[in-house]
């Protein structure tokens, strides 16, 4: 297992994953910063609500209406938002055994060029899966608005976290294809 | 198609496509051409389909789990509780390998998984060892092997995924692999007493006298106080049934963060939003690996591959312990190819039904999945903890396969072999605590 990252030794493992590694354009500087500080708030939430939860149950012997309503809720925000940081960093778990046993050279720089196009094109569907999925929450069965699915008690439009979904596919789609532009242009450089 | 399905996936593993994104690939050639006759699937029932699946709160604990690791090693809580062990085991010959052994599994049970478990106390044991002369090699191989004690001790986050996608009770699976945990810890200590018998280099601290011993087990005792709640905590309340999975893991994060800021000062507020959204990434990295598999396994099991796997394990053998062994095998060559996640969400779905039309307890293949993944670790040309120990230690990887293998060949696959053939060992502690069938 090793991370798909060409140029670095990063090896996919906890340690080698840099959340905060100075994008170098605005919109990276954004994305990225942005992400991280939802990851960062979705994290501590997660914590406080559950542990909240379980004070309520032992200590105070009530219950923390609906709790699992929002913890669920956050937890897609979380890991979305987290996986699509993780395509930034290029730290997606990937068997990558042409990294480590195809020697350098045309053939290696094609294979590259190949896995990055496949991801792509792969990751590009699902975003569009990922749209209908959306747009199926926030307008309805009927395509109307009306009658949009929400949860039980606190009445949340799923939507919103089906919304999690088809933005972190995106980010990832996006940093793929950034991906697929630097292999593309390694394997053109070196052919010309 | 079917057929098909499995080469895309296998071809995209082997390039190097991101392992969700492998699972996508394979799941979007069935949704254009699979079904009886060809029509492919629906493709809007898809992602709901993930959605309802990852829709847990039992799944949150990974993250949270994960999180509590993570501020573990930065916040320097790891380090007290090795010191503690180290009054243990710190003055016998190859005492050193001992406390290591044992603070992998300490930390493991805390962190859940090998690599964070490997870099907590790999990063406190390194200098040590080369201080007291151990072989780079040896140290590096050792740490790699000891760290697996996460997949093992509970709990960990490879069996909470096994439950989920199984159906399997979380406690049970936890429960499994206890005593075949504890068994591997004599095991790799033995190993390590073995290897280094005739060793002259490695310093042995001078016997300590009982009054010696009482005074360091109070000083480091002390210290290690707090730390030592943490695994208290977990253990004590997942076990004790007084708290979820999800709640442990919750505590253990609202516990270790102001020890790690205000008792042991190794947070600062800088790197403990760090530590967090690193953590958050390795969930995410994890969850969409999940969320693809479980589209994936919906479309494999509409296919019916688990029909199709067990015929052809039928075609070599009708008796269901040589099956098992076989399943065993294809177990370790993808342990092998992939890390243990993603060994687990790609295997259990298939294989599953399999060991249930066999005739094995599900809880008994919770413990044969623990021990095989951890196998598989170790095990190159995928062996992602075998290298990141390397690292760590500075061990060039051909001084660490020799221990590595004497790791392999007499404490890992007796375990597994022990584990396959006496169902017993894993049953006992499920049957007797929550009573499920033998």
């Amino acid at each position: 297992m090793s991370g798909h990252n060409d140029e670095s030794t990063c090896t996919a493992l906890p340690e080698c994953i840099i959340p905060l590694n100075a994008p170098k354009n605005w919109f990276d500087r954004i994305a990225v910063n942005g992400l991280s500080l939802i990851c960062f708030s979705a994290s501590i939430a997660l914590t406080l609500i559950i542990c909240a939860a379980a004070f309520f149950r032992y200590i105070v012997k009530g219950d923390l209406y609906g709790y699992e309503e929002w913890v669920k809720l956050i937890a897609f925000w979380l890991y979305f938002m987290g996986a699509a940081i993780g395509a930034y960093n290029r730290t997606h778990v990937s068997a990558d055994l042409v990294q480590a046993y195809v020697p350098p050279g045309y053939l290696k720089r094609f294979l590259v060029f190949l896995k990055d196009l496949i991801t792509l094109g792969v990751c590009l569907l699902f975003v569009w899966y990922g749209y209908e999925f959306f747009m199926f929450g926030f307008t309805g069965p009927l395509g109307t608005g009306i009658a949009i699915p929400k949860s039980t008690i606190w009445r949340i439009s799923f939507w919103v976290g089906y919304l999690s979904v088809f933005l972190g596919l995106s980010f990832m789609a996006y940093y793929f294809l950034r991906d697929l532009l630097q292999s593309t242009g390694r394997l053109l450089r070196r052919a010309t | 198609m079917i057929f098909l399905a499995l080469l895309i996936l296998i071809f995209c593993l082997i390039i190097g496509v991101p392992v969700p994104v492998s699972f996508m690939a394979s799941a979007a050639w069935l949704i254009f051409f699979g079904g009886p006759a060809g029509e492919g699937y629906a493709a809007s029932q898809l992602l709901p389909y993930g959605y309802a699946q990852m829709n847990s709160v039992s799944l949150i604990a990974i993250a949270l789990f994960i999180t509590a690791g993570g501020v573990m090693e930065r916040g320097k809580i790891g380090e007290k509780l090795i010191d503690f062990v180290d009054v243990f085991a710190g003055h016998l010959r190859s005492g050193l390998g001992i406390v290591a052994v044992i603070s992998c599994a300490v930390v493991g049970s805390i962190c859940g998984a090998a690599c964070a478990t490997l870099s907590c106390v790999g990063s406190i044991m390194f200098p040590r060892f080369e201080k007291e002369g151990y072989p780079r090699g040896l140290a590096a191989a050792l740490l790699a092997n000891a760290s697996l004690l996460g997949l093992l001790i509970p709990p960990n986050a490879t069996l909470i995924i096994f439950a989920w996608i199984s159906g399997q009770s979380v406690l049970a699976c936890f429960l499994a692999t206890v005593i075949p945990g504890f068994m591997t810890i004599i095991l790799l200590c033995l190993v390590n007493w073995w290897l280094l018998r005739k060793n002259t280099t490695i310093f042995v601290a001078a016997k300590r006298t009982t009054a010696q011993k009482v005074e360091l087990f109070r000083k480091r005792g002390r210290l290690a106080l707090p730390a030592l709640m943490l695994p208290f905590i977990v253990l004590g309340g997942i076990y004790g049934g007084i708290l979820t999975t999800t709640e442990a893991s919750a505590m253990a994060v609202l516990y270790a963060i102001p020890v790690g800021l205000f008792v042991y000062k190794g947070l600062n507020l800088k790197n403990s939003y760090e530590v967090i959204v690193e953590s958050a990434i390795t969930t995410g990295v994890i969850m969409v690996m999940l969320y693809s598999v479980s589209m994936l396994s919906r479309l494999y099991i509409l296919e019916d591959l688990p029909g199709v796997l067990l015929a052809v394990f039928y075609a070599l053998s009708d008796n269901p312990v040589i099956i098992m062994l076989m399943i065993n095998l294809f177990l370790v060559v993808m342990g092998m190819l992939m890390d243990d996640i993603s060994v687990v969400v790609l295997t259990t779905p298939i294989l599953m039904p399999i060991i249930v039309e066999l005739g094995f307890n599900p809880i008994h293949y919770a413990a044969i999945v623990g021990v095989n993944t951890g196998l598989g670790c170790i095990t190159p040309p995928a062996a992602p903890v075998l290298y990141l120990s390397g690292r760590l230690g500075n061990a060039p990887i051909d001084e660490m396969m020799r221990p590595c293998l004497w790791f392999v060949l007499l404490c890992w696959i007796p375990m597994l072999a022990v584990v396959v053939l006496f169902p017993k060992i894993s049953l006992f502690l499920p049957h007797y605590i929550m009573g499920t069938p033998w």
